[in-house]
């Protein structure tokens, strides 16, 4: 399932946030993420937004439009692991305004060691989003066996390859 | 805290929609069945921590980038 983060059908509505990677940035405040519960363990911070560094990298940035030094490198969980499957609590989908799948937009968030090798995904708490309307959750899953800390490097190269090789442009430095 | 003790297939009511059974034991685990609405939350609560530790130590990640001339993988010095 490969949603974009954009919602349809409204202008662009920009606004600058300071942020502590990037510095000053400008977004669409439509794209604007509300998570009504935080997320575990930073809590204090409800708006995000998602950040590309480059074209063609699989890495996205969930910035706090908030606090300019939260922010924490997700992947797109579907296009990064092909057969993850999870159910979702009614709870979170009420909460998210769901009745469409094709509102559903699944991030995993990653740890990345200075050794980036190493850097990891959790499967366990996917962050949720509900494309059409802004509204996110990390849920974390329960009875569904799925791992905190998956290695997926190798993973994350495959997806830049692929979707190089997707847009036939030539690589470049 | 409530302390129950409970034999292999015997079982205890919460409220009105939780039913928790002893399935089986091996060794120092033991397996529970729950029966519950989809609309309780049921998680392991060492996944909670484990989430609030990784979101933490998300935000210490370098910034990464990708040399595409020989689809490396590389920090960004900046």
């Amino acid at each position: 399932m490969r949603a974009g983060a954009h919602r349809a059908g409204r202008e662009d509505d920009p606004m600058q946030i300071e942020t502590l990677r990037f510095g000053r940035v400008e977004i669409d405040a439509h794209k604007i993420l509300t998570f009504d519960q935080g997320l575990p363990g930073l809590e204090s911070s409800r708006r995000f937004t998602l950040l590309h560094l480059e074209a063609g990298n699989p890495i996205l940035w969930l910035q706090s439009v908030d606090a300019p030094e939260i922010c924490l490198p997700v992947v797109d969980s579907f296009a990064a692991v092909p057969d993850y499957v999870f159910d979702l609590f009614d709870e979170d989908v009420a909460a998210l305004g769901l009745d469409s799948p094709a509102d559903l937009y699944v991030l995993s968030v990653l740890v990345i060691p200075q050794e980036i090798q190493g850097m990891t995904a959790n499967l366990a708490a996917p962050v949720v989003i509900n494309m059409r309307t802004g509204q996110a959750r990390q849920v974390v899953l329960g009875g569904q066996e799925h791992p905190v800390r998956l290695p997926i490097f190798r993973r994350i190269c495959e997806m830049m390859k692929e979707d190089e090789r997707d847009a036939g442009a030539k690589p470049e430095n | 805290m409530l302390v129950l003790s409970r034999k292999i297939n015997e079982t205890i009511v919460i409220g009105d929609d939780v039913r928790v059974t002893l399935l089986g034991i091996e060794g120092d685990k033991i397996k529970l069945g729950i029966d519950a609405p989809r609309s309780t939350r049921i998680f392991r609560e060492e996944l909670l921590e484990a989430t609030r530790s990784t979101n933490r130590q998300a935000l210490d990640a370098p910034l990464v980038t990708f040399d595409l001339s020989r689809f490396e993988a590389l920090p960004r010095q900046d």
